[in-house]
């Protein structure tokens, strides 16, 4: 290393990472990010105590939650997916293609396949959610694992063709018949929704999205399956030596963060939505990743950081029609977020130490 | 025909060009070791500061230059992730499309609807008329050679000049030493932080310059586009998967920039001649081109020939 006045900074592998560390990295992140995000608020001349005020706002009110509930599903799916995927070195970015194909399959199931008893609907939707995504992940997961192919940019690439695939087929073959000035399929009839929690305007789906983050997070400590995940996201020369299943680890990890992504598809237009239109690709995908990330690929850690993350969206969104900020502001606070948080890794992973050179 | 044939190479060369500013930048950063998958997000901010120095300035080449310049200071903080700080390269650039993507939408929201002044299309009537004598590909070669974007004459240069400093100069070779093995370098008395510093630069430079070029020379105008596809429309990503398919080399990126730019160009002559399929099936090309080449690069044969930069994605530090 370059010294400077005589001193250089000097790197220690750290071990074990301290507890106050792990749980300080992401909350000095969030923390760090939200003093920057006043910044570029105040130079947009927004009051940014203000601003943040009314984004707490969203955690304060009924409909606030609720709203942030709505989103909060699909982006707990796709996050508790990544976090696996990322475990076994699989850099999929593609989750937000994954959740579009899931949604198709969904989709197909709830208008396009006759005789199915109405009660068995909302399942197979799900199930189709989940099957769809996953093979759509599976093509890169595939090519990764078999040919050495870069999962980044075949995973980003079919992001793109998914969204053609849903213009396609919501301006084609599947378009409303009774409004054709319109890409989107009709709504969905009633038993092809999920059906609401008594009283509110929520979904269930975000229960199921927590016992699932709850059963990975076991699955992943606890069973032979997560130690083989874990292990192959460490070294894959280290997992083939222990006689890991290479390629079926990597699978299984696409698998789930695919089909999670689709399932999230699935939530999407039987929830809140109740139609596909391409208007639902708005970026779930991406935040996914970020969540994932904060959340330092602990499916646990990710409920409360996909708390964070809706409410931060909702709380945007509201910024958007009182203060005119537009709506990237969310996208552009979660990147500021992201690099806050592989920054702070490297003090989870290093000790630094300021030593004095005798050349110097 | 002949004028079918001309308009369809015309825009092979005119969107190809935005992937070859890109890719020439991205195989610098990548010969000297560093990948660098931020350049959607680098493009997406130079095209935000090229078209509000154009709006502001009222003049296409100053734009450009707002361009440049917002590249290099991305790129720094991109190599300080990578490079000084050593965190995994796969994260510092998703880090930075990230980035990309939300700036340029808070950024670009103002800039919706504003009229800039464009590129202007270089023409040489005389050339024109006189290759049109030329018998069979005159009016092509007219066309082409007298009718289309500066940037893209400009950009074709630049490959030339940026081959011959990489592959027969003293500092083509340190840098490609670099990217091969730091250490050995490094002990030759190469500076590893100093070359990829500037690498990274060149390369985020470029695709800002690229994504520039987009929008003041082909789009005109800037729209709000959803996260999930930014106005760059992916083009930063294939250029990544471009840099493969031309092993490297800045001349072969040329030829490799309009096949694919040719790709995209084709969809539009296609859906002219009414084929009866879907207009969207022929937006995907480009991207299964690009899942395409990527996948035949990878097979193991090619991949050795081809000659991958050995240190890429691998930081480096003196110590370990």
């Amino acid at each position: 290393m370059t010294s400077v006045l005589g001193y250089t900074v000097r790197w220690e592998r750290r071990l074990h990472a301290p507890l106050g560390l792990r749980f300080g990295v992401p909350v000095l992140s969030v923390g760090l990010a939200f003093v920057v995000g006043a910044a570029v608020l105040a130079a947009n001349r927004v009051d940014p105590l203000r601003a943040y005020s009314q984004i707490s706002m969203v955690f304060l009110t009924l409909s606030g939650i609720s709203q942030a509930l709505s989103i909060g599903a699909p982006v707990l799916l796709i996050a508790v997916g990544l976090a696996i995927g990322f475990r076994t070195g699989f850099w999929n970015i593609g989750a937000e293609g994954q959740y579009l194909m899931g949604a198709v399959g969904a989709t197909w199931i709830a208008l396009f396949v006759p005789d199915i008893p109405p009660t068995l609907v909302v399942p197979l939707m799900a199930m189709g959610g989940f099957v769809s995504g996953a093979a759509w992940a599976s093509g890169p997961a595939l090519l990764k694992a078999r040919l050495g192919v870069n999962e980044v940019l075949t995973t980003l690439m079919t992001v793109y063709i998914a969204l053609q695939l849903v213009f396609y087929l919501t301006l084609g073959p599947w378009r409303d018949p009774l409004v054709p000035a319109f890409a989107g399929t009709a709504p969905f009839p009633a038993y092809a929704r999920l059906p609401r929690i008594p009283g509110t305007s929520i979904d269930p789906s975000i229960t199921i999205g927590i016992l699932i983050a709850i059963v990975l997070y076991q699955l992943m400590q606890r069973s032979r399956v997560g130690f083989e995940i874990r292990v192959v996201g460490e070294s894959t020369s280290a997992a083939r030596y222990a006689g890991i299943r290479y390629l079926r680890t990597i699978l299984l990890g696409m698998i789930i963060s695919g089909g999670l992504a689709g399932l999230a598809g699935m939530v999407v237009v039987s929830g809140s939505a109740g139609y596909l239109r391409a208007e639902i690709a708005v970026g779930y995908g991406f935040t996914g990743i970020i969540v994932a990330w904060l959340a330092g690929l602990n499916t646990l850690a990710v409920i409360p950081a996909t708390v964070l993350f809706s409410g931060l969206k909702v709380g945007a969104d509201v910024l958007q029609t009182t203060s005119g900020v537009p709506e990237a502001f969310t996208v552009l606070f979660q990147a500021m977020i992201f690099i806050f948080v592989i920054v702070g890794e490297l003090f989870r992973l290093y000790r630094f130490r300021i030593i004095r050179t005798l050349s110097a | 025909m002949s004028e079918v044939v001309a308009a369809v190479l015309a825009r092979a060369m005119e969107t190809g060009t935005i992937l070859l500013l890109a890719a020439l930048g991205e195989i610098y950063a990548e010969r000297s070791g560093v990948l660098n998958l931020g350049v959607e997000g680098m493009m997406l901010l130079g095209a935000l500061g090229a078209f509000g120095a154009a709006h502001l300035l009222g003049n296409a080449w100053a734009g450009l230059a707002i361009a440049v310049l917002i590249g290099a200071v991305v790129s720094l903080l991109h190599s300080f992730m990578s490079v000084t700080l050593r965190l995994n390269q796969v994260a510092t650039g998703l880090s930075i499309y990230l980035l990309g993507v939300g700036l340029s939408g808070f950024l670009g929201k103002p800039l919706v609807g504003v009229t800039v002044p464009g590129l202007p299309v270089v023409a040489f009537p005389s050339v024109q008329d006189a290759l049109s004598k030329v018998p069979v590909i005159g009016l092509v070669l007219g066309r082409l050679l007298g009718g289309l974007n500066p940037m893209v004459y400009l950009s074709i240069a630049l490959a030339v000049i940026m081959w011959f400093i990489l592959f027969r100069t003293r500092w083509g070779l340190n840098i490609r030493s670099v990217g091969e093995n730091p250490s050995m370098a490094d002990s030759l008395g190469v500076s590893v932080f100093r070359i990829r510093y500037i690498c990274v630069m060149i390369g985020g430079s470029l695709a800002a310059l690229s994504g520039a070029y987009l929008i003041l020379g082909l789009l005109g105008s800037w729209t709000e586009a959803p996260a999930a596809a930014p106005v760059t429309a992916g083009r930063g990503w294939i250029a990544i998967a471009l840099v493969i398919l031309a092993a490297w080399s800045p001349l072969r990126a040329i030829l490799g920039a309009y096949l694919l730019g040719g790709v995209e160009a084709l969809q539009y002559t296609l859906q002219g001649f009414q084929l009866g399929i879907p207009s969207q099936f022929f937006t995907m090309l480009p991207y299964i081109s690009a899942i395409v080449v990527l996948t035949s690069f990878s097979v193991e044969t090619v991949r050795k020939r081809i000659g991958v930069p050995a240190a890429l994605g691998v930081s480096y530090s003196r110590e370990e």
